[in-house]
């Protein structure tokens, strides 16, 4: 399998794997996300995915059992190469997933659209819409939908490092003012 | 019942020191503690076991946490050494003991020492959750370089130390600060533990704040598991 790769992948995926958020435990607000996705747009299966080096690991996902599937056959490749929503709206036409194994086989995906977010400027993945049966391109509204659950996502994984290193930086400041 | 391990010379002895838990009464969780016969630095005679008897004691503390949790339906919180888990192959071999133990327990590293590279420690801490258990930062707020292992890892419970709350209530801004981390951990979805607590007046204020979970002297002491085993109860929250 082939797939688009940025030049500054591996500085991508340095960032990626610095934030600490790969394989971390389940989030409350990432869930709530992938629930609007699925009540809004009707689909079957979304994922909050994390593009890393050798695999594509679910952050958040309904509608599906796994938590990861191996990077040559994630569709977010093509989505983290850009900055708008990429779709696909049958996949078993599509030139380029004709023969995916996600679409040959298990969950037999046959629609995808993907929403990137990213964070100090590198796309870390997307928020994904996937369903086992072709749909119409979303129209403006559903773009925009999308897009701004996607700008959420990218806001909370920003706010939470954020936090994180506020809290190492709080613990510190308390041992200086006992030892002062 | 196995309430004592023999480690070459060393007899080790262990302990169970109930946590205080406001939102339960009845729910019984606490922490082991082990103490080799004869040495009174615990901390310094742990790390220089080698890794086959930090294994036994392992396998020991879970067979333990068995017994303690058939009879006394406690959650135990076990201490294992950073080293055990430096290696990945360790880390596979700590992974197979913990998926044979039918207790649930939650399992204490360390801010003091060195946990692996962060992507091959949130794995493992994620396939601990996978199991069913739990894992802690314990020492929260004594790490070096001013850096905690929480920015990176991904701990299920955050214990704090005691020296965080020290001189609590002579200081203004410490409560202040304190008020701020129980935000912080809270908003992160990190459960908490606060160690070393002593005095009534600190409790209320730190319950006051919205923790939830002590530990300390004020509520129980360490007993002798063997007793506790014997007595088939664990001492009520006083």
């Amino acid at each position: 399998m082939t797939f688009p790769v940025a030049i500054d992948d591996a500085e991508r995926i340095n960032k990626l794997q610095s934030l600490g958020i790969l394989d971390s435990s389940p989030d409350q607000n990432f869930d709530r996300i992938v629930h609007l996705c699925q009540d809004i747009f009707g689909v079957e299966i979304a994922t909050i995915s994390l593009v890393d080096s050798e695999r594509q690991w679910f952050k958040s996902v309904i509608g599906l059992e796994v938590c990861e599937t191996d990077r040559d056959v994630a569709f977010c490749n093509y989505t983290i190469m850009g900055d708008d929503i990429f779709e696909v709206t049958d996949a078993a036409t599509h030139p380029d997933f004709a023969d995916n194994a996600l679409v040959t086989g298990p969950p037999n995906i046959r629609y995808y659209a993907g929403a990137p977010f990213a964070f100090e400027g590198f796309k870390l993945g997307a928020v994904c819409l996937i369903d086992p049966h072709p749909r119409d391109a979303l129209d403006e509204r559903g773009r925009a939908i999308l897009k701004g659950l996607a700008a959420v996502v990218e806001r909370e994984i920003r706010v939470q490092r954020m936090l994180r290193e506020s809290l190492a930086m709080l613990t510190t400041v308390l041992k200086e003012s006992d030892e002062r | 019942m196995e309430s004592w391990l023999q480690v070459g010379k060393v007899r080790l002895e262990t302990y169970f020191q109930r946590y205080r838990l406001e939102f339960d009464d009845d729910l019984v969780w606490g922490e082991l503690l082990t103490k080799p016969e004869g040495h009174d630095a615990p901390e310094s005679y742990f790390t220089q076991l080698s890794l086959s008897d930090q294994f036994e004691i392992l396998e020991w503390h879970l067979r333990v946490s068995g017994r303690m949790a058939e009879s006394l339906k406690s959650t135990v919180s076990i201490n294992v050494h950073n080293s055990l888990v430096e290696h990945e192959d360790d880390r596979r071999r700590f992974l197979e003991i913990l998926s044979a133990t039918p207790a649930k327990v939650m399992l204490e590293f360390t801010e003091h020492y060195p946990m692996p590279e962060m992507e091959s420690s949130n794995a493992f801490l994620r396939e601990i959750r996978e199991l069913g258990h739990l894992s802690a930062l314990d020492d929260f707020g004594t790490g070096h370089n001013g850096m905690s292992l929480l920015t990176d890892y991904d701990f299920d419970v955050v214990k704090i130390d005691r020296s965080l709350t020290a001189n609590l209530l002579k200081n203004p801004e410490r409560q202040r600060m304190m008020k701020l981390l129980f935000q912080l951990l809270d908003v992160l979805g990190k459960q908490h533990v606060v160690e070393g607590i002593e005095s009534e007046a600190v409790h209320e204020f730190l319950v006051e704040l919205g923790f939830n979970t002590f530990q300390g002297f004020l509520f129980h002491r360490p007993e002798p598991v063997e007793a506790l085993l014997a007595a088939g109860s664990v001492g009520a929250t006083q």
